[in-house]
């Protein structure tokens, strides 16, 4: 049994809960809306640690709506606040030659416009960063977010970019998007 | 004063409530436009008395809920069971240690690794962040785990505090 108001319909779904147009409830109150503005991914297969100073290639995806997966670029598809995060290790691992620079950048950035980023740096070694960074961002629809490692005009290290220290890809880094307001 | 509609749902004003049962707020628009849901599914917790370092071997790791609402965390097993279709945002920070060594840490959802992340350090407790969205149907369920950790008497600090972990259904 339902209402239907101009093609947005009201009524009871099979959870014995109630679904209002796109939103959907279970017997209990639980429920969210089933759009999915967004993705979580990541970039599968390579070995080396490497930056991406024109944004971080994301190959695979768990799941996904805007996302251009041959770039990495997600494109916001109406205005609102987008939450976006990302974790990884960073070098240096044993790939790194004595006496090189190990530190670096990574950040989000809003119409390829990098405004924050974090930072790693360490002596060089067998040993990784572990980090990551999550942040909101308020969108006008048709705005692109993306995750850029050591890209101008962040403080870049001396080796980074000319070396292709950074991100650790191979199913070891995760990015992750969603309109949340 | 309300309008019922159908019999399936209350609406109220100022602002909008929506609730079957006409008592607990399912979903709420304030008089402002502000939207909430009282009723979505959420939990916070901690490692307590596991011990620092505390390895979970090929289980979960058994963190302790200090808010459980809708109570889809189980203490007992360590899993996160998902009550309805929808995009859940969990997040862990930990300190990793505490011996020089190396292991991985990850989310596992029905049984598969999401979100693998790793430290590798020379000693001491190094702090470790993951933070993610998982998509689940109904009734799909996840947990935190630990995987190859070198030597197997590291871990994460499970003594109380030194990190947190939260799980929530998003709108």
């Amino acid at each position: 049994m339902g209402i239907d108001m101009s093609g947005v319909g009201i009524y009871k779904n099979a959870s014995n809960g109630v679904t209002l147009h796109y939103v959907n409830f279970n017997s209990v109150g639980q429920g969210a809306a089933g759009s999915v503005p967004g993705y979580m991914g990541w970039q599968a297969g390579g070995s080396n640690f490497y930056a991406a100073p024109t944004g971080w290639l994301i190959n695979a995806v768990n799941w996904q709506a805007y996302l251009n997966t041959g770039n990495g670029v997600f494109t916001c598809p109406v205005a609102g606040y987008y939450a976006m995060g990302y974790n990884g290790i960073h070098n240096g691992g044993s790939g790194i030659p004595a006496g090189y620079n190990t530190f670096g950048y990574a950040g989000f950035a809003k119409n390829g416009a990098l405004s924050y980023f974090v930072h790693w740096n360490q002596s060089t070694g067998t040993y990784w960063n572990t980090g990551g960074t999550s942040i909101l961002f308020s969108c006008a629809a048709g705005d692109t977010l993306a995750l850029f490692v050591n890209r101008s005009p962040s403080p870049v290290g001396p080796d980074s970019q000319g070396l292709n220290y950074g991100l650790y890809p191979n199913t070891h880094n995760y990015i992750w998007c969603k309109l949340v307001g | 004063m309300g309008f019922d509609i159908a019999g399936v749902a209350t609406l109220t004003s100022p602002g909008t409530t929506l609730s079957v049962d006409g008592a607990s707020n399912w979903m709420q628009v304030s008089a402002n436009g502000v939207l909430t849901r009282p009723q979505a599914p959420y939990m916070r917790g901690q490692l307590v008395g596991k011990g620092a370092p505390y390895n979970s071997g090929t289980g979960p790791l058994m963190v302790s809920a200090d808010v459980n609402v809708g109570g889809c965390w189980n203490d007992a097993s360590g899993y996160w069971t998902a009550p309805v279709q929808g995009f859940y945002m969990a997040t862990l920070g930990a300190l990793a240690g505490s011996a020089a060594g190396s292991g991985y840490f990850s989310i596992r959802k029905n049984g598969g690794d999401l979100n693998l992340n790793h430290w590798n350090h020379a000693g001491g407790w190094h702090y470790v962040t993951l933070s993610t969205i998982v998509y689940c149907e109904a009734n799909d369920y996840f947990c935190w785990v630990l995987q190859s950790v070198s030597p197997p008497t590291n871990g994460f600090f499970g003594d109380g505090g030194h990190g947190m972990y939260s799980i929530a259904l998003m709108a």
